[in-house]
């Protein structure tokens, strides 16, 4: 990662960090760092700031100070979780209590760091935190072609599909729904069809992803 | 021999004034010890007794009657002293005992114009021996509690002056054939027997000098124990004190602990990835002088602010010995406001503070950061388990007459009206963590500051603390 800088600032490029924090010397230091390697940083000096703008990009990390003024981390995280939008989190801070370590790992923190940290801890954090965004947006996506597809079968293709995302076979399919065979056949690559799919295997996955 | 009697009278007046201003020293000067003066009276009484027998054959018979008088007087003030050493009230017949006096100087001298002098005799020796008889009983009640040689002399020597004054007027009774006109004419038997009465009663008041000398020394040696015990219990109060102290700043320093690593991981942190930071730009050889420049900035203010959480940190810490010295208000708060920042910041308590620079007080620093820190905390709690939306700690300083006066006030609950009594009392917190210890150090240290520190209910609702220090430094 040190080597060569330059070609990480540009795959960084579009990676967005949201950092709060209320003390000066965090947020510049850590936004030089970091905006120096490329990546997109905001800043904000408290949790009520952050909340007042809607996150329309990805993949994104929010690494936010423990406590503040107004709102602190943990009830930043609960806060955002209530909203919907699962951004993962970071935590630093200058002290903590073991409870407020334990809810905010428990609401799914990526990490928590006691400053002062090093440096690269901190950075395996953030990209640990940007895959899973991105992760998360790309299924996010999927579920909503998903969605899309879903609408465009007929009810007895949505009947196979429900059937076969179950791990149900041809056999098994003509059985439940007494239909004949070939029937059965049509339904199913129709249904691949329509959802853009080429395996059974993409299909579970597909259908347990929105789980 | 013609003036034996009168030589021998001097004699003793002198032995007994060498007594009385010997004793002055010893007892004269304890006013709190009525008892001491009924013996100087007393033996000042005797005195002038023996004075006047000295000089009565010389002068004016009329002495006579004072000398006897005087005598009687004297072994009166005897037995009121020997009644209250057993704390009895005297005060009454010490009184009264003027009109006694006289009445017996006005029968005496009677007795002297138209009577003979073994009735005279008879008269005074009747009275001394019933003198006696109430020094004795007094005396043996004093023996029933405490045993002292001197007493046990004495009543011997009551003893012996009874003894005596009886074979004495026995003898005069006996001998009708010669009857002598005064005591300067007395046969040789009776002169002798007199002698060892007045010699008798010289012992006895060299017995008592030497008794109430030895319980002077007892209560001397007494007063040495109490005082050495008053002086432990002293050392010992001033070491608890100590301890409290110390006790006090490591518990607030607990509840500081959060504060402090907070306000000192801020920079610490940011410097250490700004350390990191700059290692990798050597790494890749992207030194760019603008950037280490704003790097290397960072890096000096953020060194500078550890330095001064230390530096506001050092004053608690610091081992002190209560030395007064100028302290500017101001530097003081602002050092007890940087400890509580993180804390105040999390738990939203908003600080508002009119103070001037320059103001200044005399105490020891350490101890009025600590006074800051507890009243300071104290309103934190108070406001941390509220509901309020907008808390609130405002300090305020002022001159006021010569005092200098600092109040610290909150909007919180206030102190109920039934717990400000006992507010600065020791173990008198109600907070289920304290020791109840805060706000009595607090009382102590004005108090030594030879300021102090008071309590009112804030206008519209919350606590007010006032301290009010002096403008001159103490000792």
């Amino acid at each position: 990662m040190t080597r060569d800088i330059s070609l990480h600032a540009i795959q960084n490029s579009s990676k967005h960090i949201f950092l709060i924090d209320d003390d000066e010397s965090i947020r510049l230091t850590v936004k030089g760092m970091l905006e120096f390697l490329g990546y997109r940083v905001y800043v904000f000096e408290s949790a009520l700031e952050f909340l007042k703008i809607s996150i329309q990009v990805a993949p994104a990390v929010i690494i936010t100070d423990m406590r503040m003024p107004d709102m602190n981390g943990v009830e930043l995280q609960s806060e955002l979780l209530k909203r919907g939008r699962k951004i993962p989190i970071i935590f630093i801070s200058g002290e903590s209590t073991l409870p407020q370590t334990i809810s905010a790992m428990k609401q799914g923190a990526i990490e928590f760091l006691i400053k002062p940290f090093e440096r690269d801890q901190f950075m395996s954090a953030i990209v640990r935190g940007l895959e899973q965004d991105a992760a998360y947006m790309r299924s996010f996506i999927e579920q909503v072609a998903l969605e899309e597809g879903l609408k465009g079968l007929a009810p007895r293709e949505r009947e196979v599909f429900e059937l076969l995302a179950l791990g149900f076979n041809n056999a098994q399919i003509q059985e439940k729904l007494q239909i004949a065979l070939p029937t059965t056949k049509q339904y199913k690559s129709e249904v691949m069809r329509k959802l853009n799919l080429s395996s059974l295997a993409q299909l579970i996955a597909l259908k347990n992803g929105r789980h | 021999m013609k003036y034996a009697n009168e030589a021998l009278f001097l004699v003793f007046v002198l032995v007994l004034i060498g007594l009385f201003v010997s004793s002055i020293p010893y007892f004269g000067r304890r006013t709190s010890s009525n008892v001491n003066n009924y013996w100087l009276i007393a033996l000042a009484l005797n005195i002038g007794a023996f004075l006047f027998f000295a000089s009565a054959s010389s002068i004016d018979p009329v002495l006579l009657t004072f000398a006897n008088t005087f005598f009687f007087a004297g072994y009166f003030f005897l037995f009121i002293f020997c009644r209250a050493l057993n704390d009895q009230p005297v005060k009454k017949i010490a009184i009264i005992s003027p009109l006694l006096f006289l009445a017996f100087g006005l029968v005496f001298e009677s007795m002297r114009q138209f009577g003979v002098f073994q009735d005279r005799v008879l008269f005074v020796v009747s009275f001394l021996i019933l003198c006696l008889i109430g020094i004795l009983y007094e005396l043996f009640q004093v023996r029933k509690r405490e045993r002292y040689i001197q007493i046990d002399f004495l009543i011997f020597t009551c003893c012996a002056e009874i003894v005596l004054g009886v074979v004495r007027i026995w003898l005069l009774l006996e001998n009708t054939a010669f009857s002598p006109s005064s005591i300067y004419t007395e046969t040789f038997l009776t002169t002798l027997i007199r002698w060892f009465a007045v010699a008798f009663t010289i012992l006895s008041y060299i017995s008592i000098n030497g008794f109430l000398a030895e319980k002077l020394a007892k209560v001397n040696a007494a007063n040495l124990h109490d005082s050495e015990r008053v002086t432990k219990l002293l050392s010992e109060r001033d070491l608890m004190i100590a301890s409290l102290l110390k006790a006090n700043k490591s518990s607030s320093t607990e509840a500081l602990s959060a504060s402090i690593a907070h306000e000192l991981n801020q920079p610490l942190g940011a410097s250490l990835l700004n350390i990191q930071f700059l290692k990798m730009l050597h790494e890749s050889d992207k030194l760019e002088p603008e950037l280490v420049g704003q790097i290397v900035g960072q890096l000096e203010k953020d060194a500078k602010r550890s330095g001064d959480v230390v530096q506001s940190l050092r004053s608690i810490f610091i081992k002190d010995g209560g030395v007064q010295e100028v302290i500017q208000v101001h530097e003081i708060v602002n050092n007890a406001l940087a400890i509580y920042k993180s804390e105040l910041i999390s738990k939203n308590i908003q600080i508002q503070t009119d103070l001037n620079e320059g103001q200044f007080i005399f105490c020891n620093k350490g101890h009025f950061l600590q006074v800051l820190l507890n009243l300071i905390n104290n309103a934190m709690e108070v406001l941390n388990s509220s509901d309020l939306a907008n808390k609130l700690i405002s300090l305020r300083g002022y001159h006021h007459a010569a005092q200098y006066v600092l109040e610290i006030s909150d909007n919180g609950s206030g102190v109920p009206v039934e717990k400000q009594p006992h507010l600065f009392g020791l173990l008198s917190s109600d907070k289920s963590n304290g020791m109840g210890v805060g706000l009595w150090l607090c009382a102590y240290i004005m108090r030594n500051a030879g300021g102090k520190i008071t309590y009112q209910d804030a206008l519209g609702g919350g606590a007010t603390f006032t301290l009010s220090f002096p403008m001159t430094p103490q000792n």
